[in-house]
């Protein structure tokens, strides 16, 4: 799970690091940085975007989980 | 070994190498698999989940989008595929408008398909008699509808397990 002063770019898979929602000047800030810009009025719109794709990759790494018969 | 024995055993071999993490080798199972079974709906979706989560990418975005759009093409009575193809264009593409049709499509089959489980299972406790678990399923069925029982798919199933609830079926005559 992610936590709170792990760096963007640790969280984010290569692959998605290609989407157009990636901002490289972002990558270096903690998961809290980006979760408290992106909880701003108004919105960091890179810090949202950022905060999609942390959370999607750790959807997916839950995916795996638990799921062997 | 049959093929209903392999297919599973290469599934846990999927999942055991996604646990640890080792995603490329997670791939290369399901590309595996999807060569002995390509109309498989689930592994275009454990396909589009993997390449999203390597390091090293050989595919492009677009692709897994692809394999995501076919998943729901290959079983529209399933709402996993549906359902993943909104997370991706919400997180991955940030297009909530494109994710919300989809999730709406995902969401309104799970709807249907718990229905259809639900009313199965209340018919299943009215045969053993317990009736406290058939009003739960009976409830939640009517809850899932809207409580709009006359009409949809299920409204003569749904009436029916209503007047064997009440015991009176004129009474719920209500349209």
């Amino acid at each position: 799970m992610a936590q709170d002063d792990d760096i963007a770019d640790d969280l984010i898979p290569g692959s998605l690091k290609r989407s157009k929602s990636y901002h490289s000047d972002y990558g270096k800030k903690t998961y809290k940085e980006i979760k408290d810009l992106a909880a701003a009025n108004p919105p960091d719109q890179k810090a949202r975007q950022m905060k999609k794709l942390i959370e999607q990759t750790e959807r997916l790494q839950k995916k795996g989980k638990g799921q062997r018969s | 070994m049959n093929n209903l024995r392999a297919f599973k055993q290469k599934l846990s071999i999927v999942y055991r190498l996604w646990e640890e993490k080792d995603y490329d080798a997670a791939l290369a199972e399901v590309e595996s698999l999807r060569k002995t079974w390509p109309g498989n709906a689930r592994l275009h979706i454990l396909w589009a989940s993997l390449v999203q989560l390597q390091d090293d990418p050989k595919h492009d975005l677009d692709e897994a989008k692809q394999a995501l759009q076919q998943a729901v093409e290959l079983d529209r009575g399933s709402p996993a595929a549906a359902i993943e193809l909104g997370h991706f264009l919400d997180n991955v593409e940030d297009n909530p408008h494109a994710a919300a049709k989809a999730y709406a499509d995902g969401v309104s089959t799970a709807r249907q398909l718990l229905m259809d489980g639900l009313i199965g299972q209340a018919k299943v406790f009215r045969q053993f008699e317990k009736r406290e678990e058939f009003l739960r399923c009976l409830l939640e069925v009517l809850h899932l509808a809207g409580f709009k029982t006359v009409k949809g798919p299920y409204a003569e199933e749904i009436q029916d397990l209503l007047s064997e609830a009440v015991g009176d079926r004129s009474a719920l005559a209500c349209d």
